[in-house]
């Protein structure tokens, strides 16, 4: 009946955070004890951030070209560091593509965006008696709720929101923000600590009475979630957020040259949005999306990749890799690139390509995965896997969870008590684990 | 009101007559005759009543001092001068003197709206042809137009339906006689009196409610459940308040109901609630965010949209109508609100407005069939694509006119437009095929010829006569909203993958919803008086597991705990606080900052189904925004006139003010444990600190925890 309690993190552990809030002595010794740890402790944690291509990205173009067919379009494949071919628009992720893999072999059956973006995120078809947990909300259950120095959520989503903590409950949803940094109704709006913990003392009076009123859990879960509102409005890692404490030449690396910064069709964004993301991971957050739309190229895909997608892509992926590499990082952060599904190999009337989830191709690296392969293969004309094995989310989802240490055999419990398996019962991908 | 420029029509004098309550007897029953006899008449006269009440809800409304009492009608404020500005001037009727005009209105509204009941729906299964084009068809039917009594012709071509011309005197004599008839032969009923509406076989209210009751007391029986206790009244008060007009009562509503000691204030209070302006709001809202969303999109309307929709719920035109007109509008974006609804989807070869006409109206979800055929409930590629051939003749049009005087360009509008386009929709299959299909709905072949306007011809196979499929799908949306979870688990997909938890139920509602002429009030207040919407939120020892949550079917057992939307969220703010009073302002600058408020909460995914996510769902950031934004620092002032402001002034006990708080809130008295614990926190927190006594900072804190805690925020 009852939501399964997060291992290591029981309600009694959030009651205690708030009883030190409310005691502000303890509160500080615990934020210096963090300070004093935080460099070394925080860098060697896992984490994963999740570039999602809303709208459907065209894999064909990006990541398995097709130069020899009519399905190939205008763009030419060139050589990487790695031991694979990607597209000519993506010359500075080439030279770091020794780090990064691609799965070309993804076949995955949900080409309908609202579908895809849940199968993708979740693992599972939707099916209308349960609500899955997006796999960021896993991660967040997993990791999150071991990490006690954590004051600020364990899933952070830059910039979107499709996705959903499903039966692992509120507390464990992503952190919506937007890629400014300044994150909305954060602050105590100038009233003092003392005053804030006069009011959640009362607010603890009148919520237990509903709580305790028979209604179910509701108002539980209610309760939890001001308690992370209010560590998060308390805490010093809310430091994460501000981007512009970076030089300007790591600014300039995220989002492209300098000169073409903020033209680039929300793409400066993206690369903003991943410099966020590693500051989060620096911070201890485990589990970071950055949303990057614009994909759903229905028409005019070939001039809309080069002149926008493309280079801002292309410069946030290089610089983000080269930046985790040169802090120690990469090793222990896992990138993972995907939409909810890709395009059409076949180029429609409109210079466009359509939804296809019947072949395409997921990026993933570091984390420990070995880099600079690719995985499986399409057939010559992009229309099939070709290779003995397709994938499925869930074997990507496997992969990561292999890379951040959560065992794959881990079993949750949805709320009527059905036992849920890690990403669907994926398996980790054997060639990138080694 | 287009033609403030002229000089004042009879009608107009009588409306503000009215309003002012100057009209001597003789002049009411010439409004009446007025109103009866003429569409545009009651067409002016629901613009007219709308105005009113729109400005009624910002100047009088939530959060009057004065109690909307629950013992009458609500009050519109009145007069309004439009000045020539556009500005409305208002300002409130006194107390005393509101009787007269709301009885007046009263007796107008309810012999309008029996009237509207009156006409048959009629059924017409063959195809026709329309011969016209739209724009000419419109002189010809309009004065024949009884079943969109409430639209003017200028709103978009009238569907073109095969309708028998009645003379409006003779109806009330016709329809008896029709159903005795029917009655009285052994012959099968035909469809056609079925689906008649109300007086002369009228669906007795008390029946339906009574089978709501039986219905789901068997099924609580054969699954052994014991159901809740009846909600008390502030339990049921809140609800019911929250789920017709979409805000917390105010203390003075909330009072009240719970001195009321009649046997049927419940009854009364839901046809208030349904009379009160705050009714056509809140469905307003509620399928404003369905059929065109929350995104913003420079060709819509939103504006137009609500007008329309708030109209049609003002006069509870039935559903069907309201259907048809947005299958069907035409014209200008401005003036014919409907319009927007397919402005909003007509991208990608109006792929959107194909799922979303039958997700919505139907209850089926056909989005997937667009590329393959459903391998679950065996629906085909095809027929979505002869459903979406239906919008093929239909384009968007931006126009810009030109100030004849100055030259300048002035603000634009968006036109739907019929072309004269005929022939099939070609479409691909998973193969790459290429095939054709053409106009056909629910096994209807229509005419695909460049002369007939398809969308009158879907508009008419969806809408008219017995439609269960619509009426079904409207039913499971209704129940859900009220409820928190309809016969099936998804409101927008029913289908043989989601089987429905009381069938019979749902086909004996969808059933009397047609008799009933698809009226939405009546299904309102079926549901709002039947068994299960009277019982309390707790669980009893036996059914703590009637909880749908954990993936069972629904037993309805107790009332599930529904958590408020971002509208009834704010909304509620402002009734409790009465914040929109501090600084007050007009009607539609209050609307414009509730959809900036509203606006941080909406995800839009920018894809090629338009869709969305409104990220107001119980998480951290939502949090945020009620703990310190800008709504509750609006709510904690305490200077003169505000609502905590007064509260704190009053020269009464402590245990008075915190009762006061409550209420406003929570719509319920403390229970002497919280009295208790209330006043010690109070007491503690005003203690003098650096010489200053603090009692205004410890209600601001007690008040900032009700309107923070997770009772506020559930409907329940």
């Amino acid at each position: 009946m009852s939501l399964v309690t997060p291992s290591g993190m029981s309600r009694r552990h959030f009651m205690g955070h708030l009883a030190a809030g409310a005691a502000t002595l303890p509160a500080l010794d615990f934020i210096s004890h963090v300070k004093a740890n935080a460099a070394d402790l925080k860098r060697r944690q896992k984490a994963c951030i999740l570039m999602w291509m809303s709208g459907g990205p065209p894999s064909i173009d990006i990541w398995d070209l097709k130069p020899d067919s009519k399905n190939g379009g205008e763009f030419k494949p060139i050589n990487t560091k790695g031991d694979l071919q990607i597209s000519e628009h993506m010359p500075k992720t080439a030279q770091v593509m020794d780090n990064l893999s691609v799965i070309r072999a993804m076949s995955t059956r949900e080409a309908d965006h609202g579908r895809g973006r849940y199968y993708m995120h979740t693992s599972y078809v939707p099916t209308p008696t349960v609500v899955h947990p997006a796999f960021g909300s896993v991660v967040s259950y997993e990791l999150g709720s071991k990490r006690k120095d954590l004051e600020i959520p364990a899933f952070i989503s830059i910039g979107g929101g499709g996705s959903s903590p499903g039966f692992l409950g509120m507390t464990h949803s992503p952190f919506l923000v937007n890629g400014t940094g300044q994150i909305e109704n954060s602050d105590l709006g100038g009233i003092g600590l003392d005053r804030l913990d006069q009011r959640l003392r009362m607010l603890g009076t009148v919520e237990d009475n509903f709580i305790h009123s028979q209604r179910g859990e509701s108002g539980q879960s209610h309760k939890d979630v001001y308690v992370k509102a209010v560590n998060l409005m308390k805490s010093k890692q809310m430091d994460a957020f501000k981007i512009n404490e970076e030089k300007k030449e790591v600014l300039d690396a995220y989002s492209g040259a300098p000169a073409q910064g903020g033209m680039m069709g929300g793409g400066g964004q993206f690369g903003r949005s991943l410099l966020m993301a590693r500051r989060l991971v620096e911070a201890g957050v485990p589990f970071v999306e950055v949303d990057f739309g614009g994909w759903d190229l229905h028409a005019n895909v070939f001039q809309t990749l080069k002149t926008q997608r493309l280079p801002a892509l292309d410069a946030g992926i290089a610089a983000l890799t080269t930046d985790l590499k040169q802090r120690g990082m990469l090793n222990d952060v896992v990138l993972v690139w995907m939409g909810e599904f890709a395009r059409t190999p076949r180029i429609n009337q409109d210079v466009g390509r359509d939804h296809w989830a019947n072949s395409w191709s997921v990026m993933i690296g570091g984390g420990g995965l070995k880099g600079g392969m690719a995985v499986g293969e399409t057939d010559k004309d992009g229309i099939s896997v070709s290779s003995s094995k397709s994938y499925q989310p869930g074997d990507v989802w496997a992969t990561v969870a292999h890379a951040l240490g959560i065992p794959l055999d881990t079993v949750h419990k949805s709320k009527n008590g059905r036992p849920m398996k890690l990403a669907n019962g994926g398996t980790a991908i054997q060639e990138l684990i080694g | 009101m287009s033609n403030v420029q002229q000089p004042p029509t009879e009608l107009q004098i009588l409306l503000d007559g009215l309003c002012e309550e100057q009209l001597t007897p003789d002049q009411l029953s010439r409004l009446e005759q007025l109103v009866l006899t003429s569409a545009d008449a009651r067409w002016q006269y629901l613009q007219y009543m709308d105005l009113h009440g729109t400005l009624y809800w910002d100047a009088a409304g939530a959060g009057s001092p004065e109690p909307l009492s629950s013992h009458e009608m609500p009050a519109y404020v009145a007069p309004a001068d439009i000045t020539p500005a556009g500005r409305p001037a208002s300002k409130k009727l006194s107390r005393q003197r509101m009787p007269l005009v709301i009885g007046a209105m009263t007796a107008c509204l309810a012999i309008m709206l029996f009237t509207v009941w009156q006409r048959p729906t009629p059924v017409n299964p063959q195809v026709v042809t329309v011969p016209d084009t739209p724009s000419k068809n419109m002189a010809g039917v309009a004065s024949t137009e009884w079943v969109r009594s409430t639209i003017p012709r200028k709103h978009g071509p009238p569907i073109s339906i095969d309708e028998p011309v009645v003379e409006p005197g003779a109806e009330n004599f016709d329809e008896p006689l029709l159903v005795q008839q029917s009655e009285t032969t052994d012959e099968p009923k035909p469809e056609i009196s079925r689906a008649e509406p109300a007086a002369s076989s009228p669906v007795r209210s008390e029946t339906v409610i009574a089978r709501i009751g039986e219905e789901l007391q068997s099924r609580w029986k054969a699954l052994g459940l014991q159901p809740s206790a009846r909600a008390d009244d502030s339990e049921w008060l809140r609800r019911v308040y929250l789920d017709i007009i979409g805000r917390v009562p105010t203390v003075d509503e909330a009072q009240a109901f719970l001195a009321d000691k009649r046997e049927q204030k419940r009854e009364t209070l839901v046809d208030e609630l349904l009379n009160n302006t705050g009714y056509a709001r809140n469905f307003t809202t509620k399928w404003a965010n369905l059929l065109i969303g929350r995104s913003s999109n420079p060709q819509v309307n939103r504006e137009a949209f609500e007008k329309f929709l708030r109209v049609s719920f003002t006069g509870n035109r039935p559903w069907n109508q309201i259907v048809a007109d947005l299958i069907s509008a035409e014209g200008n974006n401005a003036e014919n609100g409907a319009t927007n609804f397919l402005i909003a989807h007509l991208n990608n070869d109006a792929t959107p407005a194909t799922a979303v006409c039958s997700k919505l109206f139907l209850g089926r979800q056909v989005h997937c069939n667009q590329c393959h055929n459903n391998p679950y409930d065996k629906t085909k590629q095809l027929a979505f694509w002869e459903l979406n051939s239906f919008f093929q003749q239909t384009t968007s049009v931006y126009r810009q006119r030109r100030d004849p005087n100055t030259g300048r360009l002035l603000s634009g509008f968006t036109e739907l437009v019929t072309q004269d386009a005929g022939g099939p929709t070609y479409f691909e299959t998973q193969t790459g095929l290429m095939q054709v299909a053409y106009p056909r709905y629910n096994g209807n072949d229509v005419d695909a010829s460049p002369e007939t306007n398809r969308r009158v011809e879907l508009a008419r196979l969806m809408t008219t006569g017995e439609q269960p499929q619509l009426a079904a799908a409207f039913i499971n949306r209704m129940w859900e909203h009220f409820f928190g979870i309809g016969f099936t688990r998804s409101v927008d997909d029913m289908g043989p993958h989601d089987p429905a938890s009381h069938p019979e139920l749902l086909a004996s509602l969808s059933e009397q919803f047609m008799r009933s002429g698809y009226d939405m009030k009546q299904l309102i207040r079926w549901i709002c008086l039947s068994e299960p919407y009277q019982l309390s939120s707790r669980f009893s020892d036996s059914n703590q597991n009637d909880d749908p949550s954990l993936g069972e079917l629904p037993a309805f057992s107790r009332m599930y705990v529904k958590s408020m939307t971002a509208e009834q969220t704010y909304d509620s703010f402002l009734t409790a606080t009465k914040a929109h009073q501090v600084g007050a302002i007009d009607w539609t600058h209050a609307e414009r900052n509730r959809q900036q408020w509203l606006r941080q909460f909406v995800v839009a995914f920018h894809t090629d189904e338009n869709d969305e996510k409104m990220a107001f769902d119980g998480s951290i950031g939502n949090a945020l925004s009620l703990m310190n934004g800008p709504l509750i620092s609006k709510a904690l002032d305490t200077s003169a006139g505000s609502f905590l402001g007064e509260i704190v002034r009053q020269k009464s006990p402590d245990t008075e003010k915190i009762r006061l708080l409550c209420l406003a809130t929570l719509s319920r008295t403390p229970s002497p444990s919280e009295f208790s614990s209330m006043k010690k926190m109070l007491r503690e927190a005003s203690v003098p600190r650096d010489g200053r006594l603090r009692v205004n900072e410890a209600y601001q804190d007690l008040f900032w925890a009700l309107l923070n805690s997770n009772e506020f925020a559930s409907v329940h």
